[in-house]
Order: structure tokens, then sequence, then C-alpha cells
């Protein structure tokens, strides 16, 4: 799969906007609206808002005929891309009504709170709505699957929850209490998040090993070769989902960096200060999109039996050889 | 009604003559012409028909296959209910799986919809384009009916496509694949297919040359 740049901003900053709001929302209704200051219900909620908003700006540049626009939410009933429309506006509504709302009103009223959980929870809607645009694709092998929707909801809530923790901290002093309880809450989300992770790159790794020449060509004997795709050159230019998937080492070197990121992530977390929480916040950031680029890169679509990966890659180098 | 092309695996030869044929029908229609970067040059862009070939087995066994591949026009086309805006329809009356260019967005969901990887995107309408069944021809009363169907069709030399509807029990194309166990493509993902595809025979066994001699003894 080629991966698209408006598509990987769209998912990763909607992600993290609301992470962060859900965050905002946990913190509120366990501490109490009061427990956070102004200031840092504000920082968290206009962060939260500019990245919503960049992230529904990027998925305007997805579009390659702005004139079809006006119909998008026409297929509300079957099309998850149709919700994702509708779900990402109303949250970009609600996380504006909770940006503004504290710089209009001080000291926030009683009904701040309530907002601030209904905003949050139509996040949580959002990213799951955006998450099954993927996870319903059968012939996409690799997305097919439950884990697609907990692993990207996931990114989201847990980069949106290490930027929050860091941009509370960043607004003013807080409890040594708190700080504590929300090293370790972030920590135990990281490590479900690795072990979300890694069945997930198992599921990829067999997604690889699903295509099968007997039904995608109807001849039970192998082994198989591919002699001729069709024409002497790329499906016109080259389509995303035949684009060549991402080598062997080049997965393993990405893993690492994951894995790497993931660890720095956990250190960070738990040191309790400003500037490690901000390198938090700074590394959760390459970890959102490393993981989100091998999503796509790394995913197998079905017709890849009949644009293997040699044949893909000589296509991609502007070779007209056969396979 | 599911109208709909049959190929018959035992009578492809690889000519190509429907890929070029498609093309050539398509890049001169009214409906939904194919673009060319370069159409006096190198053939070059959109394909909506591909042959690809195949070569299975080892030697002394190995058999070359030549599968014509366009859309499905799927009973359950799993690019229609993705579609955000509607563009990607089939038609009740007939089941062809057309693309309103007008409606079309280009966000490619269709593409990654596609268990077949037959929808290509234009980048310079930005649409996605697809086989439209020669929905141009088979509506058109000014043609004779023998003319009323796919180019691919009427082009193929040997005879290897037929076009016809599907769900008519009495029709030619449901009786060949009844009779002949017609195939659809990746039935595990569940779009069940209209477009079939009629298997090849079983080759016949190696023979030596000691049998050849002993069969022209018995023989003469």
């Amino acid at each position: 799969m080629r991966p698209t740049w408006p598509l990987l901003l769209m998912t990763g900053l909607q992600g993290l906007s609301g992470g962060m709001l859900v965050t905002m929302a946990l913190l509120g209704l366990t501490l109490g609206s009061h427990a956070l200051s102004l200031g840092a219900w504000s920082l968290m909620s206009l962060t939260s808002l500019a990245l919503v908003g960049a992230g529904g700006t990027s998925s305007i540049f997805h579009m390659h005929r702005l004139a079809g626009a006006r119909l998008v939410m026409r297929r509300l009933r079957t099309s998850w891309l149709s919700r994702e429309v509708l779900t990402t506006t109303l949250l970009g509504l609600a996380t504006a009504c909770t940006a503004l709302i504290p710089r209009l009103f001080s000291p926030a009223p009683d009904w701040y709170l309530p907002l601030a959980i209904a905003a949050a929870s139509l996040a949580l809607v959002a990213l799951f709505v955006t998450a099954m645009i993927y996870a319903t694709i059968p012939a996409m092998l690799s997305w097919h699957s439950p884990l697609t929707v907990v692993t990207m909801m996931g990114t989201g809530l847990l980069g949106g929850a290490v930027w929050a923790d860091a941009e509370w901290l960043l607004a003013g002093p807080r409890s040594p209490v708190a700080s504590a309880v929300l090293a370790g809450l972030l920590r135990a989300a990281l490590i479900l998040w690795s072990f979300f992770k890694i069945l997930q790159f198992r599921t990829f790794a067999e997604a690889r090993t699903q295509i099968r020449a007997e039904t995608g060509f109807g001849l039970s004997r192998s082994p198989h070769r591919l002699l001729d795709t069709g024409t002497t050159r790329a499906p016109y230019r080259t389509q995303t989902q035949v684009w060549p998937p991402i080598g062997r080492a080049r997965r393993h070197v990405l893993q690492g960096v994951l894995a790497a990121l993931g660890l720095a992530l956990f250190i960070l977390v738990g040191m309790k200060t400003s500037s490690a929480l901000l390198a938090a916040a700074i590394a959760v950031t390459p970890l959102t999109y490393v993981e989100r680029w091998l999503f796509f890169a790394d995913a197998t679509h079905s017709s890849l039996v009949w644009f293997p990966a040699p044949y893909a890659e000589a296509v991609q180098r502007g070779e007209r050889t056969r396979a | 009604m599911q109208l709909t092309i049959i190929t018959d695996l035992n009578k492809c030869v690889g000519c190509k003559s429907c890929q070029v044929s498609c093309k050539e029908h398509n890049t001169a229609g009214t409906y939904g012409p194919v673009p060319d970067l370069d159409p006096y040059g190198e053939p070059d862009g959109m394909w909506w028909n591909r042959i690809v070939s195949m070569e299975a087995d080892t030697y002394p066994n190995t058999s070359v296959l030549y599968l014509p591949k366009a859309c499905m026009h799927c009973y359950d086309a799993p690019c229609v209910p993705v579609c955000p805006t509607g563009a990607s329809f089939k038609r009740e009356d007939n089941g062809v799986v057309l693309v309103d260019y007008d409606a079309c967005i280009g966000c490619q969901l269709c593409m990654w919809a596609c268990p077949y990887g037959v929808r290509e995107f234009d980048e310079h309408e930005g649409v996605v384009k697809k086989c439209t069944l020669c929905i141009d021809r088979i509506e058109d009363e000014t043609l004779a009916p023998e003319d009323r169907q796919p180019a691919c069709v009427q082009s193929c030399p040997t005879h290897a496509r037929t076009f016809g509807d599907l769900d008519d029990p009495a029709s030619i194309v449901s009786r060949l694949v009844a009779e002949r166990q017609g195939f659809g493509l990746l039935p595990e993902l569940g779009a069940r297919p209209s477009v079939h595809y009629l298997p090849r025979r079983p080759m016949p066994g190696l023979v030596d040359e000691q049998t050849v001699d002993r069969a022209l003894e018995e023989r003469y």
C-alpha cells in the first residue's frame, strides 16, 4: 500500500486530538473540574482544536475532485467514510466549544465538564468510525481484523494522553500523587498497546501468506509463475493498492524504531519533570507516525496475487521487463 | 437480471484482442473515455481489461493460463457500499456496477475495497474508472441486436467469451456455468463475482517414446 500524506496526517492528528479530549474528560471526572486550572483546560482544549482542525484540513487534500464533495454524506447508511465526515465534523464543533468556553467564561460554568465529557464521547465515536473504514475491507487482508480498531484507537488515545499529561504540568503545578497515578496509568496503557501492536504485526505477517494463487487463478497446481500482468507498464502509473510492499529489512528497522520510541516513552512518562514529559510528548508523535506509516505501507491487498511483489517493484523502477 | 461475461479458459489463447478492443472502444466511446497519456505512442495508461499470463507446475507438466481480468460486476460488490458519495452504484435492472464521474471525489476507497484490483484512478480527471460492461453498446437500440454486447466479447477470435444474463437459468451463460463448473475468482472474500471462468480441462498424461513405438507397432 502507498501511504498518502493526507491520510497519515488526518488519522494521526484526529487520534491525538481525540486522545487529549478523552484524557481531559477522565481527569475532570475523577478529580473534579476544579482540580485542573483554567489554564490547563484552556491549553489542552486549544491544542486539541488545533490538532483536529489540521487533521480535518488535510483530509480535504485526500479528495481529488472537490466538485463531488457536497455529496460526501450521501451514503451514511453504508459507508464508514461518509460517517467519518459526519463524526469528525461534529468532533471539530465540540472541540471548538470546549476550547472557547474557558476563554469566554471565568470561572468555567458548571456545565463545562458535561460538555467536555460529551466531546470526549464524540471523540471516541469518531476514532471508532475512522478505524472501521479500514477494518471493514475484506480485500485489505492485513486490516480486516478487530485489531485494526483496537490499535488505531489505542494509538490515538495513548498519544493524546501523553500530550495532555505534558500540557497539564506545563500549565502549572499539580499534586505528586496525581503525577504518580498518571505515570502508572500511562505505562500500563503503553504495555497494553504494545501487546496489541505485536498481535497486529503477526496479523500483517499472516496476511502476506494469505494470497492464494489457487483461488486467484483457478489453478490448483503449484508453483505458479506470473509471466505478464496484462500490460508492459504499471497499472495506470501506480495504483495505491498494488504499491510494492516494503521489504523485510525496512519493516524490521521501522519496527525496531517503534520499539525504541516505546521504550523511551515508558521511561520518560515516569520521570515526572516538565522537561521529561515534554520529551515524552515529542517522542509519542513520531511513534504515532511510524506506527501509522507501517500500518499503510505494510498492508497487503488481495489483488497482489496478480501483481506479485517482484513484478510490482520492477514496475516502480520503470522497467518493462517480465516478472 | 445480472449481465455477465463467461470466459472459457480452454479457448483463451492470450491474444489480448479483448484488451485492445476494450481500450479502443472506450477511448473512442462517449460513456467513459479511457485516458491515455500518449495515445499515438506506446500503449500506456489505463486498462479496464487485462490479460494475466500465468505458468503453473513444473516441467514436464507445465501449462500456461491466460486470464482476462476486468470488473467482476459482483452481486455483493464491495466497492459500492464504501463509496461516500454514491458515485459507485450497481444498476438494479441489469446488475452492472458503474461509476458516476460527476459524483466521484477520487478518494480511492473503492479501489481498496475491490478484491480484484480492477478499478483504476484517472489522475487527470481525479476520478476512479472501471469496466462498464460496455453499457453504451448493450443499451444502444440503434445497434443490431447481435452487436449489443461488450467490445471484448465481440472481438474474441476464439469465442472464449460469452455474454448474457446469469440470473436467467435458460441463458447460455447460466448453462455454461452449471454444466462446466464455472468458478469465480477469490470466492473467500465474499464479493460473489458474476463474472465466471470455465476451468481448464486436465492435461492428457505424458506419453513416453517407448509407449508411442509400441502403439505404432500394434497398429501397423
